[in-house]
Order: C-alpha cells, then structure tokens, then sequence
C-alpha cells in the first residue's frame, strides 16, 4: 500500500526555505504598481437575480501614463519615457461573458459546451470602462441553468471545463482583457498580444453567480469602502493632500498604537457589523460531506493595498468580523530608499495614487483610489524635523 | 616443514657376479678376439619418496642408509640389504654431531623406511652388448644405492631456534606451576580481541636473556604458569599492526594480569565483510556500513548513501525522495528484516531513522526482485540490522551540527545480547534564537528524533527468538509572527509532524536438518499529520498489522527452495481538508485557487498474498531463481500474479552474466480510491521488469557491473473526465544503463563510480505524446573516493553531477479577482523544459584519536565545497512574469566528534 505523499512533499517545499533561507526575495512585491495592471473587477450587484442586470467596472492601473502625465505636466522627468503609444492615454478593456470558460491554461476563453447554443457561450461586452448585461441575455429560459449544468456533466464535455456547483444557481465567467493605449496588436489577438508583451496587457477573470429564483433571498452584496484616511484627516477622492507622518491611528497586531515617523498612515474605514450597510454579511455556508448543514458565518474581509510609488507594510490583510479601526483596515507607506542625490530626480513629480480593494470572500468587491502629494526630501536623520522624516527618502548616507 | 628425501647412487655396478657370466666363454686363441662386451647401467624410472620418520624428524636428525639391491631383469627391485648406515644432526649449539650406529637396530626407523620405499623403485634394466648380442640384452645386476634422509636448512634453522626458545621458555617459566602471569590481547580503541597472536617476553631485571612467547587464543587471552620473578619486556609485532611494547614487572607468588591494546596501522588493510550469502538478485547493491559511513556529504548516515548508488535518481534538496530507475518516489518501498516502514528519513532527507550502527547492510534492489517483495513497482531497500551475536559491550555517542546520538550493543549473559540506540536533533535549538529574524515564532522548531532497542534470545541450538521496538518523530510547529497577511483560516501556523512506532517479534526456527522458517509478527502505528492554520489540514491514523512468514528448504547442494507470505492489515482513519493534491506531471497550484475538499473516512484494509521462489543450479555455472507472487488487495477487490525470474552466470571466475524479468503490482494511492476525492474502482498498477547485465572482478576489492534495464508501466492512475475523476489510462516506459566501478574497502582505499543514464517517459491518456517524468534525469553520475592516510587521518570526496529535472515552463498568468491571485498558465507540453544541471563537491576530513578502551573521532563534512549554487526550484513573481531560481545549499561545514568504545 502506498502512503500519501502529502505532508511529507510540504514538508520539503517548506524546510529550505527555513534551513537556508535560499529562497529568493528580490521578486516584486503584489501592491508595488510597476506595470498596466487589473486590481479588480466589480460586479453590481455582485450576484444576478432574475430580471437585473449587472453592472461591471475595474480598477485598471498604469502607472506609468501617471509618470507621463506628471512629466507633462511638471515639466521635468523624462519625457522620452512617454514616447510610447502605450503609455499616452488610459487603457483599452475588452469585456467578455462566458458561460463556461477553458480554464487557466487556455487562459479563461469561453468555453464552447455541445449542447447549448453556441451563440449563449461567449457574449462580447464590448470595450467601455463599464460593462453591463441582462440576467435575460445569458438565461434565456427558466429551465436554462439546469440544462447548462448537466450538459457540462456530460461525456461529451471538454475535459478542462470544470464542473461548477450549480446549487445556488450558475456561475458564469466574466473575462477582462486591458490593454495599453496605443499597443500596436499587428494582426496578433488580444490573447495572444498578451502573451507577446505581457507588460502591455493583463487578463482578468471573475465568477458572476446566476442566481436560482428560490435563491435570491440569500444573495451576496458589495462590500464597502467608506472612506480613507490619513492621521484622523478623511483624504478626499481627487483631492492630493499631504498626508501627516507616522502619529496616525493605527495598531499592530496586538493591538498597540503605531507611531512610526518614517511611515504613512492609512486607514480604509470599513463598517462591519450587524444592520443595512454592513460589509461583513452574514450567510449560510454550502454544506459538505463533513458538515451537512452548517452554521451561518460572517464574511471574511480583506483588503488589498496597492501604491504607485513606495512600500507597504502589507500586500492584502485579512480580517473576520473585525471593527474599521484595528489591523486590517490600517496600512503604512515607506518611501525610504537610501537613494543618492542623482536619483532623487527619478521621484514621482505629481502625486502619488494609493489604492485599497476590498473583497469579502465570495465575489462582492469596492475599491477606492486616493491622491497623496509627498514632499520628498533627503538627508541625515538628525536634520530632518520629526514630522518630516515619513518623507525622507535617504536618511542614511554613507 | 617439508621431507626431503634423495637417492644417491654410490658406485659403479659391481659386475663380478654378473649373472651373464656363463654366456662370456673364453674365445679360441687362433679367432679374430671378439668385441669387448658393453654394460650399460640400469637407469631409475620411478621412485617413491622414503617417509622421513617423524622422531627423526623433530629431533632434527638426518641420516645416510647404503643398501645392496638387486635389479631384475625387468627392472624391479628384489631383496635389498642394509649395508651401512650413518646418522648425523646437530646439537643445540648449532655443532654437527655423527652418529654410527648398527645396522640391525635400526635405531631411529631410517632402515625400515628405506627398504620401504626402495622396493617401490622401477628402473630400465641393465643391458649387456657382446658380439653376439651386439642389440644387447636386459640382464639382472646388483648395485649398492644410497638412501638420504636430509633436512632443509632452513628447517634445521628453524629447529634449532625453537630449540633456543624451548630452553629458554622452560627456564624462564614452569610449567607445572600456576599461572602467574596472564592477559588479553585487544585491538585498541574498539576492543576486538586478536586470536592466534604471539605475544613475546623477555626479561629485562635483571638482565638475564631470558625469553619466552605466548599464543593468543579465540578470546586474545593468555596465560604464563610460573614466569620468573622480575621486570619482563612484553613485545607484539603484528602485520598490519603498531609494534607494541611495554614492560611489567612479575613475582612468581603473586598473579599479574594485564591488557595489551595494540593499535592498527591503517583501518583499510581490513575488510569487514557483512556475513550476507552470495548474490542471488540479479542486481543488489550490498553497502557496508563500516565503508560508508565515511562518504562525504552523508554525516555518517549509512542509508542516506543509497542515493549514491546507480540507478538512484537525486531528490531535490530537501526532498528526501528515492527514486529507483525513473519510478516515482511512493513506488519505492522500504523494509527493516523484510518488514516494511513508513519512511527510512526523516525531515527532508537530513537523516534517515536508524542509526548506521544498528545496521550491518543496507541493501538496493532497484528492479526484477525477489518474490518475496510485493506491493512495489519502483525499487526496494531493506536495511538489515546486525544479525551476527553480540560478545561484547560496545557503543558510541556521537555529536554533531545537527543532532546527537548515542548507541549501545552488547551480551546479557549467556543467551540474550541487546542493542539500544537513540539520536535527537536540536535544528529547534538553533533556530529559536533566529525566529525573530526569520520572522517566525517557532512552537516547535523543526526537530526530529528516532529509538530503537533490540533483544535476541538464542534459546537453543534451533531457535532465535528477537523482539526489536523502534520509533521515529517528526515536527515541525512555527506561526509566523505578522499574521494580518494570511486569510484568517489558515491562521495559526503550519504544523507538520510524521511520527511511527513499531515492534516486530521473531523467531528462527531450524525445524529439520535442511529446513528453517523464520516468522515475524509487525504493529506499527503510525500518524501523519499537516495543517495550515485551522482551515487546511490533514491527518492520518494508521494502525499496521503484518506477518512474515517464510520457510526454506534445502533439498540439496544444488536447488533450494523457500515460499512464504506476508498478509499486512491496516485499519485507521483520515481527515482531510485541502484542495486536491497535484499528481505528477502536474504543478502545484496556489490555494486560493483551488477547490478545496474535504472528508473524514475511516478504513480498514487488507493484503493477503503468497510467494514462492527457488534458487536452482542446473550446472555449476548457472543459478536460476524462478519466483511467483500472488497479492490480493481487498480495498480495490483486486488480485495479480507476478512471475519472477533472475537467472546467474558465471562465464569465468571473474565474469557473470545476468538477467531478469518480473511483473510487480502496486495499488493505487488512499486518495486516489477516496470514495470522495478518487474513484475506488480504480485498478492495480502494473510494472513489468527487464534486466540484462554483466559483473567483472578484477580482483577481490576492485569489480565492475554494467547493466541495461528497461521497464514497462501499465494501468498508471491519471486524472480523467469528471466524473470518474481518476482512471488507469496512464502508461510508462523507462530504459537506461547502470556502470558501477566500485573499489571496495582494501589497500586504505574504497570508493566508487557510478552512472546512470536513463530515461523515464510517461502517457497520460491514449493517443497522447509521450512526455518526460517529473523525476527524469538523463545522466546521474557519483563519484565517490576515501583514503586513509597515516596517523589515522582520512580523507574523502564525492562529485555528483545531475542531469536537470524537468519542469513545465509556466507562460504568463491570469489574474483571478475573486481570490486576488494569480493563476499559472503553463506550457501546453508537459515537462518541455528542465533545470539547470545539478552539481556538488563534498569533501570530508577525518581525525581519530585512538585509546585503550575507546576511539575518538571528530571530522569535518563539508557540504558543497565550491559553493556552486544549485537550483533546487524556481520561484516565480506573483504574476509569474518574473521568476529567480531557488538555490540549494551554499558551502555548508559541518563538525562533528564521535566518541566509540
């Protein structure tokens, strides 16, 4: 009888990292924002009851048409940088609807089921920032989710479709495909541009839940950004307002209040709790072999941070049933680089954009934007005032 | 002392009673004178060597006997006579002293002797020529013949020296008194007594020349009765041996005891052989654990070495995985006696869960084995612990970078020996300290630890009844300190732990004059278990019941013949939240896009089978083993019979010529039959074997083996269309060479060559291209080298150079928004690709200290000498648009000192 290789193969994946400590960190982190990149993709509502329909925007970054902006505008950087057509405007979104997709190595393109009309498999969205369809559009007929779901059942169905849980009703795919202004796709498809020049392209998916009429009642919502903060100060949508280093509310994980000067603060105020308006719902969880009839649970929240220049504490905090001030909701920029005085020419002009996406674990999603405007200065730790040195990109110079 | 005997013929034929006379008539004076007549001398045929008599002989006295013999005709020899005879010899001053003495006595038996062997003597017949017989004729003469009885010089050199010794001996002791006098003779630092050594005295004070020596017996004991009074020098000149020399002082009333200890000039001049019977598999590396314990690299871990061996694939770093001739790792199984266990390493491969000392060999069957193992498709390592009986006490404690142990052997009186054994590592320890900096907070650093204990009884001449317990624990408990990044399920740490306990009582039965049996009885319990905070999580409680049971028959010289079972049930239970694990061919994805499952089953199956197999000599040179297995498997409700055959030949003494077949089955894995996660009507697993090779001694020590192999894999579990979610529509093929040149422990000198070049394929679904294996590496080449040098220094070195392990190149990747991951996409070939090439240069320093009673060695491991930086892995951007390898260990020393008596 042959064992299990389970926890023996995570034991080797694990220990040398521990032992030696070989593994590699110069890899770029997720919230450092280099390249055109999708943060998320919104549904509204985020589960399709019969008869609505559903609205989809994303949160679409390239930081670098801010730097060109901030060239252009500023007069200084490099405006050779900005040359290329792909960083001179916004990007491109192609939206698509499928209703069964290839899976992740046929990179999410809609699936075409024998049985259903091919016509229902793949619905072209267009390419605005906003997306919208019709509950009707995709379910033609009352009956249609069941004859999707157990047509995918069949031995007729492609392999690589997985078969999803049809009880609360379909999940469909929504399919992004952004791509940077100007890219020149020279005959190429956007799928395949995108394995070409993946800096100038990302693809997105998302699960949109068709829901079954008898399952409305428990349908999922958005979560909720409220707003964000900097030291107690709301920082408003738009505005770029100098942010107050590190004496801002906060805490660690234990609880303890953060009073780091070389930091930024932020806070995503979030409200969880019971009531309207709550992001953290509660529902009742699918059952399982091992548990028939679970208990109603509260969601889990997260919340993803992204910035266009500088680090953050954290890439994405998860939290359950926590309340808007503790740790999940607080973050904190670094811009220290320990740059020399030639480079200091290469900090953001413009302001920076720092991003929170807010997701609760079963397909609802918010995301805010907000502007910080840094005063970047350079010197030794002794000449900087303490409310300066959040701004201070070389303390140290040797 | 070899007899010297020679005949000597002393004169001319004396031809004056020559029976031809009455034809010589006196010729008529007025006829021409005839032709003067021609005798020609018998010449000696044959003779036979006279017995020396052995008096004579030991007293050193040689002898010269003259004989009148008579000649026939035909050349017989008839009535001899003594004539004379003269004895002569020396005294014990080296003077020559003669001796006369009469003829009728025959005093010390020389007469007798040669009038025995004379007789014996055959000779071409004298011939007379005359006129007119001008052709000659044989006619019978009497001659006088000298038998000597001579002695070698360098036999009387040795006499007389033993004459000088005995005179000396027996005024330097009495032998009628008691013994005053005595000791052992011991090799120094292990304490293994030294059978058939002299041992010589001399007295010093006073002065007075006097000499003596001593033999050691069985136990390297000795005994003096009645030794002078005083100060006697004790010398001990062994080859291969210091030259020992030490002095004690005697009184002739009072008893003197003494241990000497002498010291080996270089290990390497003794091979310690494992008592194993003469190679019976077609292919069986058989390591010593003396020889192996030294390889660089290896910490003294006799098992970690079979990945050193042809035909073993390397596991990345930290694997710890075997993998036999391009069969995946869980194909291969691994037995202690013939019983299986869990794991042979522990965490990672670091070290494996018995300690070398346990053991007298480690034994790789890595295809075409015997009957007697079943459930395997890979490769077989059965580790054997020392089986030879136990005289004397021993152990050692050893201390290392890593972790320590401590080991004892030894008798209980009569009947009964033990061996106990325990190691612990401290990595925890170590790493403690550095948790801050790791940002880990550690509940349990990693930490290993492993038991043994063993007692035999051998109750009679019949029977040998052992009870051997041993145990193994794995953890590995840490929490990282910042958890606001890991989703609140997975909060709380990873926890890894792998821990078995197990017994096996047995006993060896002689039940007939050609008939053993020998019966072992297994519990092993064991427990598996992993979790990633409270929301993923595995464990696994198995309770292990198995039997052996063989009985073997020697019907005669040239066929024997053994069958057996070894029915194994299991019960226990598994709980299991994760999402599926990846299968080969396949990469791991991420969690959070993964469909997670999860179950709790309970299971309690079995295996019953029966296996036979004989060892038959048609002729000298050929050994044929044909074997048939039968393995039932309830879980699956799934039987196979597998046919063996190995078949030996020895071309030369120095050249064999070998191959094999077998079939052998495996089951599929638990998940794989999960009623939940698999689908329990999965089928067996077929592996058909074929092996073809030679062996080359070129002497004792020095041997090569070049071996083709070739395995066919049918019925391989893969993933297929929902819902049945696994079928066995998968299959293999693997071929390749193995080249062993292998220098065995001689001359201060063992070592070893081995390449592999294979290659290890696999189909996962009809119609489909074949692909490379997860673990194909092309070429797999060990070097290993050690050499004793003196002031019992050593020195060693291992290259190994592998062949890239291939992997799928992963393209680009999507990005799920729902779980803000994202997802790989992957090459659409499977396994297209591959890693850097591996290689490493280990080298080790040894130092001993020897004592009396006890040996002390400290050495110097040193770990990927030339820092070259290995890639083990790849780790990849979260976007997996950028990757950097994940490199293996840097130049890593590691000291140790190990204490033995």
């Amino acid at each position: 009888m042959r064992h299990l290789p389970l926890s023996r193969g995570l034991s080797l994946l694990l220990l040398p990292a521990l032992l030696f400590g070989c593994a590699p960190e110069m890899l770029e982190s997720q919230s450092t924002l280099s390249k055109l990149r999708v943060l998320a993709v919104r549904a509204e509502p985020p589960e399709l009851a019969p008869g609505e329909t559903v609205q989809l925007d994303a949160l679409v970054v390239d930081p670098r048409h801010d730097r060109c902006l901030d060239a252009v505008a500023g007069g200084s950087g490099e405006p050779a940088d900005c040359l290329s057509p792909e960083v001179v405007g916004p990007p491109t979104l192609y939206w698509e609807l499928c209703l069964f997709d290839e899976g992740a190595n046929n990179l999410y393109r809609c699936a075409t089921i024998p049985g259903l009309p091919p016509e229902l498999s793949r619905r072209d969205l267009g390419t605005g920032a906003t997306a919208s369809i019709a509950y009707a559009a995709i379910v033609p007929a009352p009956s249609f989710i069941e004859q999707a779901c157990a047509s995918l059942a069949s031995a007729d169905a492609p392999d690589f479709v997985e078969i999803p849980s049809c009880r609360r009703g379909l999940p469909v795919t929504v399919r992004l495909t952004a791509i940077a202004a100007g890219a020149n796709l020279a005959a190429r498809t956007t799928d395949q541009f995108c394995l070409d020049q993946p800096a100038d392209c990302e693809i997105a998916k998302k699960s949109l839940t068709l829901l079954l009429p008898d399952r409305v009642a428990e349908r999922n919502n958005n979560p909720r950004i409220e707003g964000m903060f900097n030291a107690g100060t709301e920082l408003l949508p738009g505005v770029a307002s100098v942010p107050v280093c590190g004496d801002g509310v906060g805490a660690d994980q234990d609880g303890a209040e953060q009073h780091d000067p070389e930091l930024v603060p932020v806070v995503a105020t979030v409200t969880v709790g019971e009531g309207s308006g709550t992001s953290a719902e509660m529902f009742s969880p699918e059952p399982t072999q091992v548990e028939a009839a679970p208990a109603p649970r509260r969601e889990e929240l997260d919340i993803s941070w992204y910035a266009t220049f500088g680090s953050l504490r954290g890439a994405t905090y998860w939290g359950e049933g926590k309340t808007t001030d503790d740790e999940i909701t607080f973050n904190e920029l670094a811009f220290k680089q320990f740059m020399k005085d030639s480079d200091i020419s290469t900090l953001p002009a413009g302001p920076i954009r720092i991003f929170a996406v807010l997701r609760d674990g079963r397909g609802g999603v918010d995301f805010e934007e907000r502007e910080l405007s840094i005063p970047f200065i350079s010197g030794a730790d002794d000449t900087v005032a303490e409310d300066q040195k959040c701004f201070d990109v070389r303390s140290v110079v040797k | 002392m070899r007899l010297t005997c020679r005949l000597r013929l002393l004169s001319q034929l004396a031809l004056a009673t020559l029976a031809a006379a009455p034809f010589a008539a006196p010729a008529a004076a007025e006829e021409p004178a005839p032709p003067a007549e021609e005798l020609i001398e018998p010449v000696l045929l044959s003779n036979v060597e006279a017995a020396f008599p052995p008096a004579a002989f030991a007293a050193g006295l040689q002898a010269d006997v003259i004989l009148q013999i008579d000649i026939s005709e035909t050349g017989a020899v008839t009535n001899p006579i003594p004539v004379e005879a003269a004895y002569y010899g020396y005294d014990d001053k080296g003077n020559l002293v003669e001796e006369t003495a009469e003829i009728s006595a025959d005093k010390h038996g020389f007469i007798a002797s040669a009038l025995a062997a004379v007789t014996q003597y055959k000779f071409k017949p004298a011939i007379l020529k005359d006129a007119k017989r001008p052709e000659g004729v044989a006619i019978p003469v009497q001659v006088t013949w000298k038998v000597g009885f001579v002695i070698s010089e360098q036999e009387i050199q040795r006499q007389l020296t033993e004459k000088e010794a005995q005179r000396d001996q027996a005024v330097a002791s009495d032998p009628t008194a008691p013994v005053n006098f005595q000791g052992q003779l011991l090799v120094r630092g292990v304490r293994d007594p030294l059978f058939g050594v002299k041992i010589k005295l001399r007295q010093t004070a006073p002065d007075s020349g006097l000499a003596l020596e001593v033999t050691t017996d069985a136990e390297g004991r000795f005994a003096v009765p009645g030794l002078k009074s005083g100060t006697w020098e004790i010398k001990v000149d062994e080859p291969g041996f210091r030259l020992y020399t030490t002095t004690e002082k005697v009184e002739a009333a009072q008893l003197t005891e003494a241990t000497l200890y002498i010291e080996r000039t270089r290990e390497g001049l003794v091979t310690r052989t494992t008592g194993e019977p003469p190679p019976k598999e077609v292919t069986r590396r058989i390591l010593t654990v003396r020889e192996i314990q030294r390889i660089p690299g290896n910490n003294n871990d006799a098992i970690k070495v079979v990945q050193n061996l042809p035909g073993v694939a390397r596991a990345a770093f930290g694997g710890g995985q075997v993998i036999v001739r391009g069969s995946a790792p869980e194909d291969t199984a691994f037995f202690v006696d013939g019983m299986q266990l869990l794991a042979i390493y522990h965490f990672g491969g670091l070290r494996s869960v018995f300690p070398s000392e346990f053991l007298s060999s480690v034994n790789l069957y890595p295809g075409a084995f015997s009957s007697q193992f079943g459930r395997v498709t890979g490769g077989v390592i059965d580790v054997r612990t020392k089986s030879e009986r136990l005289e004397r006490v021993r152990g050692h404690a050893d201390v290392s970078f890593i972790d320590s142990s401590f080991y004892l052997e030894g008798p209980i009186g009569e009947d009964v020996d033990f061996q106990i054994g325990a190691r612990r590592s401290y990595i925890d320890f170590i790493l403690d300290p550095l948790s801050e900096t790791l940002g880990l907070s550690f509940t349990t650093a990693p930490r290993y630890y492993d038991w043994q204990g063993k007692v035999r009884w051998y109750a009679d001449p019949n029977h040998t009844a052992s009870l051997f317990v041993y145990g193994s624990d794995d953890l590995l408990d840490f929490v990282r300190e910042d958890q606001r990044e890991i989703p609140p399920d997975l909060r709380g740490g990873i926890k890894i732990s792998t821990a078995f306990q197990g017994a096996i009582a047995r006993l060896d039965s002689k039940l007939a004059p050609d008939i053993t049996n020998q019966f072992q009885f297994q519990y092993q319990p064991q427990q598996q278990g992993f979790s990633l905070g409270e929301g993923l999580y595995f464990n696994l409680n198995v309770n292990f019941f198995s039997i052996r049971d063989t009985v073997e028959w020697k019907a005669s010289d040239n066929l024997t013949v053994r069958g057996g079972t070894d029915p194994k049930y299991f019960t226990g239970d598994i709980a299991l939240k994760l999402p599926r694990p990846p299968k080969e061919g396949e990469t791991p994805v991420g969690l959070g896009n993964s469909e997670v499952f999860e179950i709790t089953e309970t299971f309690d199956p079995a295996i019953y089978n029966l296996y036979t197999e004989a060892e038959w000599k048609p002729v000298p040179k050929l050994l044929l083993i044909p074997g048939l297995r039968y393995e039932y498997y309830d879980r699956v409700d799934r039987g196979a019979a597998e046919p063996r055959l190995a078949a030996r030949y020895n071309l030369t003494d120095e050249l064999v010529v070998k191959g094999a077949y077998g079939r052998h089955h495996i089951s599929p894995t638990p998940d794989e039959t999960s009623t939940t996660l698999g689908n329990p009507t999965l089928n067996l697993e077929q592996a058909d074997h074929y092996v073809l090779g030679a062996e080359y001694a070129f002497t004792p020590y020095l041997s090569f083996t070049a071996e083709a192999f070739y395995k066919d894999l049918d019925n391989l579990v893969t993933r297929s269309a929902t819902p049945l979610i696994y079928d066995n529509a998968a299959e293999g093929r693997i071929y390749g060479g193995e080249f062993f040149l292998r220098h065995q422990l001689a001359n201060n000198f063992f070592g070893w060559v081995a390449y592999t070049i294979s290659q290890s394929e696999r189909k996962d679904r009809p119609g489909e291209d074949w692909r490379l294996f997860d673990f194909d590496q092309t070429h797999i080449l060990n070097v290993i080298a050690s050499y004793d040098l003196p002031d019992n220094w050593s020195v060693g070195a291992r290259y190994r150079y592998v062949t890239g392990s291939p992997n799928t190149e992963i393209i680009a990747g999507v990005f799920d928004s729902d779980s803000n991951d994202y997802v790989r996409v992957e090459d659409t070939t499977v396994n297209a690709s591959r890693n850097k090439a591996f290689q490493q240069l280990d080298v080790r320093v040894d130092k001993r200290w020897i004592y009396d009673t006890w040996t002390l060695n400290a050495y110097l491991d040193l770990q990927n000498a030339t820092n070259y930086e290995n890639a083990e892995g790849v780790n990849y951007q979260y976007d997996f648009e950028d990757s950097l390898p994940v490199t293996g260990i840097p130049i890593f020393p590691s000291l140790g000192i190990r204490g033995e008596f």
